[in-house]
């Protein structure tokens, strides 16, 4: 018992990069079951009447591209299928030049047109102040231009979206990571004055404090993290990076469970033994 | 080697130079480690300038005329006066009036999501969730009563079981950052197999 409490942890590393490695290069194909908070989002996003403007908020970057990218594409995917109009945006350094090649080629694949039915305003320093200003005149927030530095005023989309409010937006759907995000911006001013419909998309590590501001009717729908990105992408039937990612993460999942119990059957047999 | 992904290339290298931290601090990591925040730096530099402070400022200002945005700039600047001994003291101003804009902003907003969240805890017990949920939120709250006096049963026993559900809480929130770093470890791990054409 005391060689598994000293073991020395670079062999755990060791396991996991096989685990993770093995099964990436041969999937065992672990069955994909849509949980509740999935279907409910993906079951929001059909309801929204036909041509229905959504603000996408892009608040991660490339450290949390694992998760949410494949959250972003399948529900953009919908979006354009369902013929809505996206208006993507973030306070996240990157986020929206990070999501900005694979939208355009969604855009493309549904024939959707840059400036008319969708739209990438780029990153907007100011966290909350931005937003705040976005609810009010969505033209000044982005200093008039979009991502590249193009005139608002020469878009036919901006033409009938003029601030982030319920009045021209049906949904935001806020993919993040952490501050600046959904809890410290989206819900104190664009939810709680507005009430503008808000659906999460979130890393695992948020789930749980995301789950408060669902149960608390503060959004609509949540997509729970990697597993929810993979359930997403099964309902919308776009396979992708999330789909193909879960059968390591389950594994891996399964074997740190495991070290936890192996660590405190060690914990609980040598307690008496080192007083 | 025309054709050859050289920016994935050196994406690879580096993944793999910052995976051999794992094995012991070495100079490859360090080497990585220095270059990553100097090119981040400097990126993030650049990125601000053209995404913000160009548009912003200066078409805004000397194209359009808008003069009241030299207010926030000269606010702006005055920040950098703390690197003047002398004049250091004008710095404060700034940030006196960021800090109090901040103070403002969170009275004005943070007041509102709280008090949903309370009143969502007004629930009714007639179903198991609805018992569990009132049940942690009571028990949750006694664990944090130190000014009063433990020996009373109640405030003991509760604050026992909240510290149970906290502890539970506490797990589930674990559970979830290691699935997020497996998460992290997976993107990179496809990265370097994709360019390897292990995967597809």
């Amino acid at each position: 018992m005391e060689a598994l409490m000293n073991i020395d942890r670079r062999w755990l590393f060791l396991v996991v990069f096989v685990i993770v490695f093995g099964i990436l290069i041969h999937p065992i194909g672990l069955p994909i079951v849509i949980g509740p908070d999935a279907q409910k989002a993906y079951d929001y996003v059909q309801g929204l009447p036909a041509g229905s403007v959504v603000w996408l908020g892009i608040e991660f970057n490339q450290s949390s591209k694992g998760e949410l990218l494949p959250m972003v594409l399948a529900v953009a995917n919908q979006l354009f299928k369902n013929n809505d109009k996206i208006v993507v945006s973030g306070m996240w350094q990157y986020g929206t030049e990070l999501v900005q090649p694979y939208i355009e080629n969604i855009a493309q694949k549904y024939g959707k047109q840059y400036g008319v039915d969708w739209i990438n305003l780029g990153w907007r320093p100011g966290n909350a102040t931005f937003l705040h200003q976005a609810t009010q005149d969505l033209n000044a927030a982005c200093a008039g231009v979009d991502h590249t530095g193009q005139p608002l005023s020469s878009f036919p989309i901006m033409q009938s979206v003029k601030a982030l409010t319920p009045d021209y937006f049906k949904l935001a759907i806020v993919f993040d990571a952490g501050t600046p995000g959904l809890p410290d911006a989206y819900i104190p001013i664009v939810y709680e004055p507005l009430h503008l419909p808000l659906l999460d998309g979130t890393i695992q590590m948020s789930v749980q404090e995301n789950k408060n501001y669902l149960q608390a009717g503060q959004i609509v729908a949540m997509i729970p993290g990697s597993a929810g990105a993979a359930q997403y992408e099964k309902l919308v039937g776009v396979p992708g990076q999330a789909l193909a990612s879960q059968d390591p993460l389950s594994l891996g999942a399964l074997f740190v469970t495991l070290l936890v119990i192996l660590g405190n059957i060690g914990y609980f047999a040598t307690r008496g033994k080192k007083a | 080697m025309q054709g050859f992904d050289w920016g994935t290339f050196v994406g690879v290298l580096f993944t793999i130079a910052v995976w051999t931290y794992l094995y012991k601090e070495n100079p490859i990591w360090r080497v990585a480690e220095h270059i990553y925040i100097g090119l981040a730096t400097a990126w993030s530099i650049g990125y601000y300038f053209y995404s913000y402070v160009k548009p912003t400022i200066m078409d805004d200002i000397l194209t359009k005329h808008n003069w009241l945005y030299i207010v926030p700039v000269i606010l702006g600047l005055m920040m950098y006066l703390r690197y003047f001994p002398s004049v250091a003291w004008l710095a404060r101003y700034p940030m006196s009036f960021w800090v109090g804009y901040g103070a403002g902003y969170g009275l004005a907003f943070s007041f509102a999501p709280m008090l949903t969240w309370i009143a969502q805890t007004f629930v009714k017990l007639n179903s198991f969730n609805n018992i569990v949920l009132w049940l942690a939120v009571v028990t949750g709250l006694m664990y944090f009563f130190f000014t009063v006096n433990r020996e009373n049963a109640v405030v003991k026993y509760g604050a026992l079981v909240g510290r149970y559900f906290i502890m539970v809480g506490l797990g589930a929130a674990f559970g979830n950052t290691v699935l997020y770093r497996y998460n992290l470890f997976i993107d990179r791990a496809r990265y370097v197999l994709g360019f390897l054409h292990l995967i597809k």
